[in-house]
């Protein structure tokens, strides 16, 4: 007997009792309508809610499955896209005023994958401006509130689609990243948020921040969820010339909860710094994770990797420096169009040098180089998954120009694999992550540690306090 | 961190002015110091002698569709 709401059902779980016809895909879907409807006036994670045709895709999806048309794990399960995913004929918005009445003419490559796995689209949820910084209030669009404490937001960019999985808005939802839009969110809310390698998703039809560095990737309550969805969105797009041909391996079959005999390495030096601008507890909480690995039979180790302090700067030139070159038509016409954050960043990168962006990628090659050696050695990188816990609303406005340390834009630059799986939390209820990071197109090995740990731990179990 | 870049505002005026931006007093006033904390931010990129890394992007001919010769 089931005794898990259906809004918190597992994409495993729901894929296994509709396969068996004990729960259709319209009553699934009606129930997070249903829990939209009472929560999200108050959390704000959907810009566009999809309910008429959610239904209509969930009553197509059970008549097909009673007709014994099965498509896989993600038929008539019920996700959510971040407001930057190209949704054919649905307003995608990126949260801009810039976008207000963007209505695509073709589906993103990563929709139109899982739309043909048979997902159902509840509807597009917000983030921050056009995937860059923090949530800002001044943009007209909804501000999300974290569901662990409603004071607090889910940080950024992917803070709906992380709101909306943790509160059981939606089953699952696609993320993009480009200094740890996903993990972040992911590590602030609860749920597991996976960064693939660069190439293995396909950008096509994601509005883009910056060309060098943002990826897509799903969000999701676990690990074999995220599984599912990677391996429904993974391979090569000849529309997306930056997208790989690496064959996509079945990811879900890779997951053993075993993690005996990977070698971790933990750059200390990077990731435990004494530094006011570094909470404790984000620390305490990854520390005991990697004791945790430790007893389940991984090897962890201290390792260094120098060219780390080159990061930041080197992140947040290409971030901010493509994207003014994206935007630098409607930026300089219409500024009144942006939110004051984005404005203002993009504004300061339009006096960025060609020298400091010719410096920035020189950084990254030194980094990928320092990398790649560690990974001769080692199975996976790991640390915490972001310098603090979940930030208030009634705090500093989240800027891409900031001296506080990213843990994720590293594995953006180098291109790496990288997961934030929840690793527990504070005394005062604020969830934090663990972040994995593994070998170019070795996601296998990075959900594999991160579902052994998952299952020896109950912390993905826990739901908030709605 | 402990080098504090300065700008003084009639560079930072026309550094705006050369990147096509059109700001007011005010706007150049708010704008001026989150410049100067990216460049001090940045600092690091261009203390360091890089020797012979090469920029990090390439281009692959594989991307490219085929040619008829």
């Amino acid at each position: 007997m089931a005794t898990t709401p259906l809004h918190y059902l597992t994409i495993a779980e729901a894929s296994r009792l509709i396969q068996g016809k004990k729960l259709s895909p319209v009553e699934l879907t009606q129930a997070f309508l249903d829990r939209i409807d009472k929560l999200d006036g108050k959390l704000a994670t959907y810009i566009t809610l999809t309910a008429d045709i959610a239904l209509a895709e969930a009553k197509k999806a059970e008549a097909d499955i009673a007709r014994g048309t099965y498509k896989g794990s993600l038929h008539g399960i019920p996700i959510a896209l971040k407001d930057n995913y190209g949704t054919k004929g649905i307003r995608t918005t990126a949260a801009s005023r810039v976008l207000a009445d963007n209505v695509p003419a073709a589906d993103s490559t990563a929709w139109a994958r899982l739309k043909a796995a048979g997902a159902v689209l509840l509807g597009k949820l917000t983030l921050s401006e056009f995937a860059c910084g923090g949530p800002d209030p001044e943009t007209g669009f909804p501000m999300p509130r974290n569901p662990w404490d409603l004071t607090r937001n889910a940080g950024g960019s992917s803070n709906g689609s992380a709101i909306a999985i943790s509160a059981g808005l939606c089953m699952a939802s696609m993320g993009t990243c480009t200094r740890g839009s996903i993990r972040a969110p992911a590590s602030f809310c609860n749920v597991v948020g996976l960064k693939p390698t660069y190439g293995r998703i396909s950008r096509n039809g994601v509005i883009p921040l910056s060309w060098t560095l943002d990826h897509c990737g799903p969000m999701t309550a676990t690990v074999e969820d995220a599984a599912i969805m990677l391996g429904a969105t993974a391979g090569h797009d000849p529309a997306d010339p930056t997208s790989s041909a690496a064959p996509v391996p079945d990811y879900r079959a890779a997951l053993k909860p075993d993690v005996r005999g990977l070698r971790i390495g933990v750059p200390r030096h990077f990731y435990f710094p004494d530094r006011p601008d570094v909470q404790r507890e984000p620390l305490r909480i990854a520390d005991a994770a990697l004791r945790k690995l430790e007893q389940m039979g991984a090897r962890v180790e201290e390792i260094e990797i120098p060219s780390l302090k080159y990061s930041d700067p080197a992140a947040l030139v290409l971030l901010l420096g493509e994207g003014f070159a994206y935007h630098q038509r409607k930026l300089l016409a219409t500024p009144e169009l942006y939110g004051p954050i984005d404005r203002t960043e993009f504004r300061v990168a339009s006096l960025f040098t060609l020298g400091d962006y010719v410096q920035a990628q020189r950084a990254r090659s030194l980094l990928q180089k320092e990398y790649l050696e560690a990974l001769k050695t080692y199975d996976l990188i790991a640390g915490p998954s972001f310098a603090i816990v979940a930030p208030a609303w009634d705090g500093p406005p989240g800027m891409a120009v900031s001296t506080a340390p990213s843990f994720t834009g590293m594995y953006n630059l180098t291109g790496l694999p990288a997961i934030s799986v929840p690793a527990g939390f504070t005394p005062g209820g604020l969830p934090s992550g663990l972040q994995l990071a593994g070998k170019p197109f070795d996601e296998a090995t990075v959900l594999r540690a991160a579902y052994a740990y998952e299952q020896a731990t109950d912390w993905h179990k826990k739901r908030p306090p709605l | 961190m402990t080098t504090k870049h300065t700008v003084s505002m009639q560079d930072f005026k026309a550094l705006t002015k050369q990147a096509g931006l059109r700001l007011t007093q005010k706007e150049l006033e708010q704008l001026k110091p989150l410049y100067e904390k990216a460049l001090d931010i940045m600092a690091p990129l261009h203390a360091i002698d890089f020797g012979e890394t090469e920029t990090a992007s390439f281009y692959n001919p594989a991307q490219m569709p085929k040619v008829q010769l």
